[in-house]
């Protein structure tokens, strides 16, 4: 567009008769005033005291030119110069001045116009291509004025003159940047400028005549020609286009534009014209359409996403109105646009949200160049959900503010954050629960790093023994416990950690009264996923009273066997008398008889000798029958130690060979052939046999005397021994199997019931088991196990 | 017939205690007399010679048979022997019991050297008597079976205590010849005097 307007500027040079040179400074004025809307365009000649001027109506009806012009600095320049002038009303006035002519020898271009950003950089263009082309017609009118020359002369006359004048024209001709050239009334070409020649690269012979056809391109040429001489006959100057040959051979897109030189009866004397380069216009007016067609699917585009983003896009006036709104606004809100429009949005607003968003919004138009709001806007259906504002000022070139934003629904964001706010507050209350439990619970809890220093304990453990951070973190934790425990501790939690397994641990814990009690610790570990530990967690729990307890039932226990000991001895006492007094007789007696073959009467020593290593010898066996018997009727703790199974099965059977005897009952031993050793409470142990074997003799008591047999019976099972004792006694029916070990369970009139309960206690603690079965063919099988001491069993077992 | 001084005593020893035994027969030796060891009575019954004088010592309690049931069997035997009960338990029951079967002492074990053999010679000094008693008996029978039934009737009746003049109205006999039958019972009988003749009398029973 703006190559066509200069094309005209430079094209009103051609239109000149040479008579008067406002005639080509009036059109000159007026095209830039329609072409530029300029208020006021003007021109001072310096030959001249007048100012030349034109303006518009809008401007003409309040302002004056020449107060204007009068404004203006007047001094020389060498340049295009701009002043901006306030003008009465508030407006401002932009003022561009160019030179006519180097220096401004002829005189000075006004343009000035009240709209802001004048002059563009292709308004300037366009004004210095008009003060070009007025300055070369001012120079050729005073170049014909000073020459005294009426400008009519070369109508009128076909003198010398003229053709001096001519000659001084072409040289101009040849030196403006434009191709001209000029033909016969026939249309037959006889003259183009030196730039026309230039351009196509050839002399003008080459172009003579028709030859002018020849640089145009074949497929423009019979159209063109057709119109010229359309063109010729009407002898109206028209507009064509066409492609012409380059230099280079390239076609080139040019408009062609012709007018006729008329003599006074209305003759074609001449057709002058000029060819004014277009291709690149050409090029650009594609670029511009193939840009406006973009601009426009980009502007489809760009409107297609604006309604079709999931978020309310909206822009707005300085003063804060909505002038436009996406479909997206429209959908949600369910209303009209009109609706929302203006400040129509604001009765979408929740009605608690507005003081607040009214004030931010406000404040923000006026001091800052974004704004974030949040705030309910109320759905199609009537609900209000939360969204977020966010808008921003943007100025454009011509200074317009406008303010774009989107509102984004957070709604649900919101209400995740909500949920996410009650969420986090219930798991610092939960924390604070947890806590509270930990630090109150009546036990202590702790944690340790993965190599098992402790890093945490909980308040109660802290209060209990009494020691601060600093004296149990890490290693110090050992510091809490009995000095006796602390090696047991040392190696159990290297143990553990070692296995990565927890294991209760018992300890003394030292209260910080200074009084230990017993404690129980529990630890697990927490494992990783390639299941290394992270930490360790643990509690440790008062196991004192449980302790108690347990030593009391213990003591319980141990007392209920000691008195079913004694009541059994008790029953036994005459037989066991007996088996004391037989050993004691024989030394009395001995003794006497000693004291007899030493008196002087009948002194012999070696029947005294006889008699006292007799003595010595009961000496010996009543000690070891008072030992058993002591052994039986201790009460004692239970002390464990090693001992050999077949002596102390002998040993009872000892004390008991008197009550044996008396029920005519036959013992009959068969012991393992192999040692074996076990780790047992010796009184325990002796109550377990003595119990069975007595247990066996009553259930003879209706066997036939001289058929009461009791056998008992070693073997070696491995890891175990069994001990069997065998009676051909009543037997027991099956289902008495198992109750015959229960507390008070009795088939004797007499019996409590207690003794073979007892002896499933002890052998239960044993280690070992306890069962009863029939013997074969009659009377009951009574059997035990007890674990054999392991450095026997490890190698000693028999084949 | 056996005389009474054919073999010395010798004490028999049952109990199921060796060293009971062993130390009991050093004590007799040291005193003379002879002893005979048994662990039971079933083992003095099958292998011992009840028929020899002596005295038996026993323990009450004993595997099998018990001292106490042997020594009442034994006094109601034809043999009665002497016996003595050692026993590490007594009470009075069994002492009553013991007493009754003819058990010449009941002593507890540890017994003391000086009651065991006053007890053992007591038992020694019964069984002699015992043995004396049944030799008079044996001959006081003899003589007894050279009477007439006559002369046997006017015995009983004398050792009743009855006069001749009693005896004779009795037996409806006259006193006289009540007179010669005692007569001839006196002598057959050997009788030293009329309380002789009732103490014959008596063994016959």
């Amino acid at each position: 567009m703006c190559l066509e307007d200069i094309e005209l500027l430079s094209g009103i040079a051609a239109t000149w008769d040479g008579r008067d040179r406002m005639s080509i400074v009036f059109p000159t004025l007026e095209m830039l005033l329609g072409m530029l809307q300029l208020d006021l365009v003007g021109l001072r000649l310096n030959d001249a005291a007048e100012f030349i001027s034109r303006v518009s109506p809008t401007f003409g009806d309040k302002h004056d030119a020449g107060t204007v012009f009068a404004m203006l600095d007047h001094s020389p320049f060498k340049g295009p110069q701009h002043q901006t002038t306030p003008l009465i009303g508030g407006e401002d006035l932009h003022i561009v001045s160019l030179p006519l002519g180097k220096l401004a020898s002829i005189g000075t271009l006004i343009a000035a116009s009240r709209r802001p950003g004048f002059p563009r950089r292709d308004e300037m263009l366009r004004l210095s291509t008009a003060a070009m082309c007025a300055s070369l017609s001012c120079r050729e009118a005073r170049e014909i004025i000073d020459s005294d020359l009426a400008p009519d002369v070369r109508l009128d006359s076909r003198g010398t003159a003229l053709a001096e004048s001519e000659r001084s024209l072409n040289l101009i001709i040849n030196t403006i940047p434009a191709m001209a050239w000029s033909a016969t009334p026939e249309g037959m070409l006889d003259f183009a400028n030196q730039h026309f020649l230039d351009f196509i690269g050839s002399p003008f012979e080459a172009v003579r005549g028709l030859n002018f056809y020849q640089i145009l391109h074949p497929e423009d040429s019979p159209h063109l020609l057709s119109v010229w001489q359309a063109i010729m006959a009407s002898k109206q100057g028209q507009e064509i286009e066409g492609r012409i040959k380059r230099a280079d051979g390239e076609y080139r897109w040019c408009t062609l534009r012709q007018k006729p030189l008329l003599d006074s009866r209305g003759r074609v004397i001449k057709w002058y014209g000029v060819v004014l380069e277009i291709e690149d216009r050409k090029r650009a007016e594609d670029a511009l359409k193939a840009t406006e067609s973009a601009l426009q699917a980009s502007e489809q585009n760009l409107s297609l996403i604006i309604n079709s983003l999931p978020v309310l896009i909206w822009s707005a006036r300085p003063d804060g109105s909505a002038d436009f709104i996406n479909k997206e606004w429209i959908d949600y809100a369910g209303v009209p646009a009109e609706k929302i429009l203006e400040w129509g949005f604001l009765d979408l607003y929740h009605p608690e949200d507005i003081p607040s968003m009214v004030e931010i919004w406000k404040r923000d138009l006026e001091s800052s160049d974004h704004t974030l709001l949040k705030g309910r806007i109320r759905g199609a259906d009537g609900t209000y959900r939360w969204f977020y504002f966010s808008g921003r000022k943007l100025t454009d070139a011509n200074g317009e503010v406008r303010w774009f934003g989107v509102n984004v629904d957070i709604e649900d964001l919101q209400r995740a954050e909500n949920a996410l706010r009650e969420s986090e507050a219930a798991l610092r209350d939960s924390e604070r629960n947890l806590r509270l439990i930990i630090d109150t619970v009546p036990a202590m809890a702790w944690s340790a790093t993965h190599d098992g220093q402790l890093d945490f304990w909980n308040r109660y453990l802290s209060d209990y023994v009494g020691l601060g951070f600093e004296e149990i973190v890490g290693d110090g934790f050992y510091r809490i416990f009995h000095p006796d425990d602390v090696e047991t501790m040392r190696s159990a939690w290297n143990e553990i950690l070692t296995t990565k397994i927890g294991q209760p641990v018992d300890a003394r814990i030292k209260r910080a009264d200074g009084e230990y009690r017993w404690f129980t610790l529990r630890q697990s570990p927490l494992l990783d996923a390639q299941g290394n530990v992270v930490r360790w967690y643990g509690i440790i729990i008062d196991i004192e009273d449980r302790r108690r307890a347990e030593e009391d039932l213990r003591q319980s226990q141990s007392d209920l066997a000691h008195v079913a000991r004694m009541t059994t001895m008790g029953e036994l006492a005459v037989s066991i008398a007996h088996e004391v007094n037989q050993p004691l007789m024989a030394i009395v007696t001995s003794a006497s008889t000693c004291l007899r073959w030493l008196d002087d009467a009948q002194t012999d020593v070696v029947l005294a000798r006889e008699a006292a290593e007799r003595i010595v010898r009961d000496g010996h066996r009543a000690g070891d029958i008072i030992a058993s018997i002591r052994a039986l009727a201790r009460k004692a703790p239970q002390k464990m130690e090693r001992i050999e199974l077949d002596l102390l099965i002998q040993q009872v059977l000892d004390l008991l060979k008197g009550e044996l005897a008396r029920r005519d009952i036959v013992v009959k031993t068969a012991f393992e052939r192999w040692p074996t050793p076990v780790i047992a409470d010796v009184t325990q142990l002796q109550q377990v046999v003595l119990n069975l074997i007595m247990n066996s003799a009553e259930a003879m008591a209706d066997v036939t005397s001289g058929r009461r047999r009791l056998t008992i019976r070693t073997v070696n099972r491995g890891d175990f021994v069994q001990v069997s004792i065998l009676d051909n006694g009543v037997g027991l029916s099956r289902e008495h199997f198992e109750q015959v070990f229960e507390a008070f369970f009795t088939s004797k009139p007499e019996g409590i019931g207690m003794g073979l309960s007892i002896c499933r206690s002890i052998v239960d603690a044993h280690g070992g088991r306890i069962w009863a079965a029939q013997n074969s063919p009659a009377g009951s099988a009574f059997s035990f196990t007890l674990p054999l001491a392991k450095e026997v069993s490890a190698h000693a077992r028999p084949n | 017939m056996p005389a009474p001084t054919e073999s010395p005593p010798r004490v028999v020893i049952i109990d199921d205690d060796e060293s009971v035994r062993e130390s009991l027969r050093g004590l007799f030796r040291s005193v003379g007399l002879p002893t005979e060891l048994h662990v039971s009575v079933n083992d003095y019954l099958a292998t011992g010679r009840p028929g020899d004088p002596g005295c038996i010592v026993l323990d009450i309690r004993l595997p099998g048979q018990s001292g106490l049931e042997f020594t009442e069997i034994l006094a109601a035997s034809e043999a009665p022997q002497s016996v003595v009960l050692i026993s590490g338990h007594v009470d009075v029951q069994m002492a009553v019991r013991a007493m009754k079967a003819g058990a010449v002492d009941v002593l507890t074990k540890p017994v003391r050297e000086q009651d065991l053999l006053e007890a053992v010679n007591r038992a020694i000094a019964q069984d002699k008597q015992r043995r004396d008693l049944a030799e008079r008996g044996a001959a006081v029978r003899a003589r007894y079976a050279t009477l007439t039934e006559r002369e046997r009737q006017v015995m009983r009746l004398v050792a009743e205590g009855l006069l001749n003049k009693q005896i004779a109205a009795r037996i409806d006999l006259t006193e006289a010849t009540v007179k010669l039958h005692r007569g001839q019972v006196m002598r057959k009988m050997e009788a030293l005097s009329v309380p002789d003749l009732v103490r014959m009398g008596d063994l016959l029973e």
